[in-house]
């Protein structure tokens, strides 16, 4: 069986760096953007099988990348799991206005993440 | 995490920053990496990295209770100038409310443990869908976990949630030194401190139950304290 692929997109490098390793650990391949535009153009490069996209991010934020994804008939499938820093204001209203599947304040407790991941890839 | 740049670049034309909004600011900036040495530590305690030896286990178990602590003050001292300010934003969403219980058991299991406490969850069901702000919640039912340990030296703290006519209650029991009834109605006040820590520990700064009470109350709920002066405390949430 392939590994399922994950991509996720953070401005914040280091978290980004560790969490990889935890989901590396759990059998996942695991990408990584530390931009918007970038995020964008690996998804539309790779496909992952799911995304974990920050709301604040430079170039195109959390919440305008995920409309953009959903409006997309090449990517619009791939579950998305917005997260907020665990002091941001979270606007789930918009969330899932612009079609975020999930939703997940950083630091992430890890069992509940995972279980996430597994129950997003699952259904496609 | 940085501001995005268009919201830098529009920061000369903005109004001065409040109080609050530079807290918050400074709040955010030591948080987040806060967050990486939680989730660095974590790596290592969970096994991913290798194995590790029951010494470094305790370290490192050490370690990620204290950035919990530091997390715990930072998000307080938010929370009571948010609460002040009439500033305060809860978080709603669905969620299971066992999850959180889980969760601050397994926090404060190895605590119970090490001062020799007897630790029990008893509850009617094992899920309890709730709306709630999650973080703050869990917040608040560990801030009450937390004091009843640090305030029992022998016995038990239990937690008990029960159905109510109108939602549910999560009771913290313990065999500990009490509240005076002279401080009872201080209790929830800001900057209070009463009584002394059996075999020493954190002191904290009297403001966890204000702000327990402050998020409580946000959410259409209530908390209340009953003691008797060396038997016990139980704390009482309930939400609707």
């Amino acid at each position: 069986m392939t590994k399922k692929k994950i991509l996720i997109i953070d401005d914040e490098k280091e978290m980004a760096q560790v969490e990889t390793m935890r989901l590396e650990a759990y059998g996942y391949e695991v990408l990584v953007a530390y931009d918007g535009q970038t995020g964008l153009d690996r998804v539309r490069a790779e496909k992952p099988d799911l995304i974990i996209l920050d709301i604040m991010l430079p170039t195109i934020d959390g919440y305008e990348l995920c409309r953009m994804l959903k409006q997309d008939p090449e990517c619009r499938r791939i579950p998305i799991i917005l997260v907020s820093a665990v002091d941001q204001k979270f606007d789930t209203d918009l969330g899932k206005k612009v079609g975020a599947d999930d939703f997940f304040t950083k630091p992430f407790e890890p069992d509940v993440l995972l279980a996430k991941i597994k129950e997003l890839t699952k259904k496609r | 995490m940085s501001p995005s740049k268009s919201t830098r670049e529009s920061g000369s034309q903005q109004t001065p920053v409040s109080e609050l909004d530079l807290m918050l600011l400074i709040a955010h900036e030591i948080r987040a990496p806060l967050g990486i040495v939680k989730e660095s530590i974590s790596l290592v305690v969970d096994k991913i990295l290798g194995k590790t030896n029951e010494k470094q286990q305790k370290v490192l178990l050490t370690a990620r209770r204290n950035v919990d602590r530091i997390d715990r003050i930072i998000m307080n001292v938010v929370d009571l100038f948010k609460l002040d300010a009439d500033r305060m934003e809860l978080q709603k969403l669905p969620f299971d409310l066992m999850t959180v219980i889980r969760q601050i058991t397994g926090f404060f299991q190895p605590l119970a443990d090490a001062a020799g406490l007897q630790f029990k969850v008893v509850s009617f069901s094992e899920t309890i869908p709730v709306v709630a702000d999650k973080t703050r919640l869990a917040n608040v039912l560990s801030q009450l976990v937390g004091n009843a340990i640090k305030f029992t030296e022998k016995g038990s703290v239990e937690v008990r949630l029960q159905k109510t006519s109108s939602g549910v209650e999560c009771a913290v029991r313990d065999t500990g030194i009490g509240i005076a009834p002279e401080n009872m109605p201080r209790l929830f006040k800001k900057f209070e401190q009463f009584g002394w820590v059996p075999g020493g520990g954190e002191k904290g700064m009297g403001i966890g139950l204000a702000v327990a009470k402050g998020i409580i109350d946000l959410h259409g709920g209530s908390i209340r304290a009953e003691s008797q002066p060396g038997q016990g405390s139980t704390f009482r949430v309930t939400l609707p």
